[in-house]
């Protein structure tokens, strides 16, 4: 029954999206936008096709909303916009959909999340979140207004100021150190891991320890925090400072990455000089890096994996996809939120992720992703209650809920997880008290037991119950004492929230 | 249906079955010489037993010329005296009374030289066996071993860990690519607010959110459950993903340990004041006293931290931080020792007392010592060890290594073999290649022949 239901629902959605798209297609023939998504999918498909690999159906309107919802704006979808799209007569125009996820400014406070994270990682940060909160505003601000991202990176990468202003943060948590400065803006902004070649020279790619060290030289001249008496870290440039390669006295002048030294004439601190090149044509890693990173988050594994540690040594999957996505960011003006509407508008981005083969290549079914720290607790705020949105309910949650972001379509969760999402007082305030939060507002005398039931899937879910779904948990409503008829509601509200189907975007 | 935990497997077919396991992997001689003198030792009481081993992890990097490794005749020595035991000519500090009497049980290494004198890099150097830095996120010592010797469906968490300093860096507390399953439960010192005082005299420990919450009794939890069963059964039916059946995995067992029995290791209320206050009210004493209630109850793998944040850290002052913190570790090591003795524990159980680094043998100016990686002490004690000796040697003035130099894999791959498990077990990281638990060799003199 449920399978039939299932199978109802995808044949009707694949009918209505082929509709979209071609509507929107003859709209638009010049739209540049969906020439790229086409062309990956092209791509894609002949990969698929020499391989012999079957590619997924395409996910329901219901599967796309909750899906995108996460993924641009990083919350599951209101359920007035749940019932929008089951109530209309005319498939959800995705294109819309997008473009609205887009310019809502929860996408900014996403994309702040995200890069927070890439810059501070959770687990280097023993500071605490609440430190992040200056780097995140000021990624945040970025973020509104679109600024293109050679520009962010060179500003983030010129900043003064404090932890207070945004970027000292990352400065702090690399001890303003030349060697770490290196590793983690190689990392983040290049996808290189240059690390070890800090003490040898690369053994798979062709990185000697004197590229390092070269790279390194641009951030020799900064105050170190043990020099300064202060607890807030300040981002100071000094006049002097060099680096000199491990055990040795030789002083290695900066150098760009595969490039050459700046020239005696170029201004400014080191920093900044670093900063010009890294946002300009002659560095080949920005925007490979970039659409690798953005790619990764919506499919939850990059063209190259690890997403960072990219290079001859590890060649994309799809290496044409990789090149021509890189070179139509650079032809857009390295615009984000473009590169994240064209990828949304493949249909690689819009196959469902129903499958029996869990393990079938990658990008030909949609791939099941963790939600991220952020995305889990925006969503249950969002569903429970807005009381659950203030900094120090936040701060203890994400404190607890600890998790590597490396790779989203691994589960990194574990037993203390658990046993918070299962038990925790605060989060159970909601599921049990019948005056609180969503509980409260399902006791509207206007909602029969059906309506209540399909709301709190609604809200949790993106889609109403199954038939046997229904049946199974109207009765598990009907077979209450009149003294917890209440707490029944409840006992869904915590199964929902506790289940894979919440805890995963897929 | 506690049978797994009272009568614990086999210890021959646990070998057979990690044989089997590393098949067309690696399947070193020497350990298949192990497993064949298992084989031939027949149902003798000490084969037939579950091992288990206990970290006593001690954050900060304890001094070992205060400790185990005394220079009572040069200035380096400072102002502690060194004393006798009960083994002849094994002599260590006059602030470690209980563990002297208990010296036939414990083997120290005095010779151990690493590269690391950095809290977070060292920290992950001897939880790992690894140079920090690394693509591959390495598991934690104890991720790996519980893997070995636990079981899927224990009860309790196959790792628990006691009051920790994660945040010293988290990459060295964490199963890597072993996936979350392989994860320390944690147990914390209570929540208390500044304001709040305990009304135990007793340091508070939990496992956070442990309980059902409040106003959730069996029978709504059943049903919750139930619920959410039939959601978890649709939902991979057609996402079979691995993360989707690991999510699925990690809520089964929190579920599990929930409503067992065992789960009562937890609760010190359960033990006498006499008994708790011998360990020591402090939350490593308290935390030992739960190490002991997880052995008994077949818990693989504990640790407890003594230092809370980095304790041992002594630049300054550093002889009365020993000495209160030798205070601590006596009474919760010493009482641990005795209790698992007497349960006839501590033949398969072994202990592992160990910090980052050592420091230097050097006073500072402040009457403190600092960081020293390049000789220093671990010690082992219990099962699978050959206790009441020392090995390895420093210089008279303890600043170098001069004989049976340790590295860090030596460590790990000693408790490893002491433990019954071979060091050179592989795993398959995140990118598919195989790694060996620790690629050093045991230390042959450590171990019962």
């Amino acid at each position: 029954m449920l399978r039939r239901f299932r199978f109802w629902f995808t044949t009707w959605s694949i009918m209505s999206l082929q509709f979209a798209l071609v509507a929107s297609s003859s709209a638009d023939e010049s739209d540049t936008t969906l020439q790229m998504a086409r062309r990956i999918d092209h791509l894609l498909e002949a990969g698929f096709e020499e391989k012999g690999v079957s590619q997924a159906s395409l996910a329901d309107d219901l599967e796309f909303l909750r899906r995108a919802s996460l993924d641009l704006t990083g919350v599951v979808p209101r359920v007035s916009q749940v019932r929008a799209v089951m109530d209309s007569q005319q498939p959800l125009d995705r294109r819309q959909l997008i473009d609205q996820l887009l310019a809502s400014p929860r996408h900014a406070t996403h994309m702040a999340n995200i890069y927070r994270d890439v810059l501070v990682p959770p687990v280097t940060d023993g500071t605490g979140i609440d430190n992040a909160a200056g780097l995140h505003q000021w990624l945040r601000e970025q973020f509104v207004q679109n600024l293109r991202y050679d520009r962010l990176v060179s500003e983030f990468l010129s900043a003064n100021g404090s932890e207070q202003d945004g970027p000292a943060l990352f400065y702090r948590a690399q001890e303003a150190k030349p060697e770490k400065l290196a590793s983690a803006t190689a990392k983040a902004f290049l996808g290189l891991q240059i690390q070890c070649a800090e003490c040898h020279d690369h053994p798979f790619d062709d990185w000697t320890q004197k590229d390092f060290w070269g790279y390194a030289a641009f951030f020799a001249r900064l105050q170190t925090p043990s020099q300064m008496m202060t607890t807030s870290f300040r981002i100071v440039d000094v006049d002097q400072g060099e680096v000199t390669l491990p055990n040795s006295k030789d002083v290695v002048s900066p150098k760009f990455p595969r490039g050459r030294m700046p020239e005696s004439d170029e201004r400014g601190t080191r920093r900044r000089q670093l900063a010009i090149w890294m946002g300009s044509r002659d560095n080949p890693f920005l925007a490979d890096a970039a659409v690798n990173r953005v790619w990764s988050i919506l499919f939850g594994t990059g063209l190259v994996n690890p997403i960072d540690d990219m290079g001859p040594h590890n060649p994309a999957t799809y290496p044409k996809v990789l090149d021509e996505l890189s070179a139509y960011f650079v032809d857009t003006g390295f615009n984000m939120q473009n590169l994240m509407r064209t990828l949304a508008l493949t249909k690689a981005y819009q196959r469902t992720s129903r499958t029996d083969n869990p393990n079938a290549p990658a990008f030909s079914s949609m791939a099941v992703k963790t939600l991220t720290r952020d995305q889990l607790y925006d969503s249950l705020a969002r569903i429970l209650s807005n009381d659950l949105d203030n900094p120090a309910a936040r701060q203890a949650f994400m404190v607890r809920m600890q998790q590597q972001l490396a790779n989203q379509t691994q589960y990194r969760a574990g037993l203390q997880q658990a046993l918070l999402l299962m038990n925790d007082q605060t989060l159970s305030l909601f599921t049990q008290d019948s005056q609180q939060g969503i509980l409260a507002s399902l006791q509207a005398p206007f909602f029969d037991e059906a309506q209540q039931l399909e709301t709190l899937f609604l809200c949790s879910l993106g889609r109403p119950p199954t038939c046997e779904e229904s049946e199974n948990f109207l009765l598990h409503l009907k077979n209450q004492e009149t003294e917890t008829a209440d707490e029944a509601l409840g006992d869904i509200l915590w199964a929902l929230l506790n289940s894979a189907e919440f805890q995963f975007n897929h | 249906m506690f049978d797994s935990i009272r009568h614990p497997r086999d210890r021959r077919s646990v070998l057979r079955s990690a044989v089997a396991a590393s098949l067309g992997l690696s399947s070193s001689s020497w350990f298949a010489q192990i497993a064949e003198a298992a084989e031939r030792e027949g149902s003798s009481q000490q084969s037939s037993a579950k091992r288990q081993c206990i970290l006593l992890w001690m954050s900060g990097g304890p001094s070992q010329t205060d400790t185990f490794d005394m220079k009572p005749k040069h200035a380096n020595g400072g102002e502690f005296a060194e004393a006798a035991t009960s083994i002849p000519g094994m002599r260590f500090s006059e602030h470690l009374p209980k563990l002297q009497a208990l010296a036939q049980h414990l083997a120290i290494v005095r010779s151990i030289n690493t590269k690391e004198g950095d809290h977070a890099r060292a920290t992950y150097l001897m939880r790992t066996g690894q140079r920090p830095g690394s693509v591959i996120p390495y598991p934690t010592i104890g991720s790996a071993l519980s893997k070995e010797l636990g079981s899927n469906d224990a009860k309790l968490p196959n790792y628990v860990s006691v009051n920790p300093m994660i945040e010293i860096n988290p990459d060295a507390f964490v199963p890597g690519f072993l996936g979350p399953k392989y994860a320390a439960a944690l147990v914390k010192p209570a929540n208390l607010t500044p304001n709040e005082t305990s009304t135990s005299r007793f340091a508070e420990l939990v496992v956070e959110n442990l309980q059902r919450a409040n106003g959730i009794n069996a029978s709504r939890m059943g049903q919750r459950q139930a619920l959410w069963k039939s959601l978890q059964s649709g939902f991979l039916q057609d996402h079979p993903h691995s993360s989707v059946v690991a999510q699925n995995t990690v809520y089964d067992r929190a579920i599990r340990m929930m409503e067992s029995k065992e789960v009562e290791a937890f609760d010190l209320s359960q033990e006498t004041d006499e008994v708790r206050a011998a360990y020591g009210s402090g939350r490593f004493g308290q935390g030992c006293l739960v190490a002991r209630r997880l052995i008994e109850r077949g818990c693989p793998f504990v640790e407890v931290t003594l230092g809370d944040g980095l304790g041992w850290d002594s630049h300054q002052d550093n002889f009365s931080i020993v000495k209160r913190l030798s205070s601590e570790l006596d009474a919760g090591w010493g009482t641990l020792t005795q209790d698992l003795i007497d349960r006839n524990l501590l033949e398969t159980t072994t202990i592992l007392w160990m910090g980052e680094f050592g420091r230097t043998p050097q006073i500072n100016s402040m009457a403190g010592r600092d960081h020293f990686p390049s000789a220093w002490s671990c010690v082992f004690a219990g099962g699978g060890i050959n206790g009441g000796q020392v090995y390895g040697k420093t210089s008279k003035d303890g600043t170098e290594v001069t004989d049976q130099i340790v590295s860090q894999s030596d460590v790990l791959a000693t408790l490893c073999a002491a433990v019954g498990i071979n060091p050179a077990t592989e795993n398959i990281s995140d990118q598919g290649r195989p790694h060996k638990i620790v690629e050093g060799e045991p230390i042959k003199a450590l171990l019962q022949g």
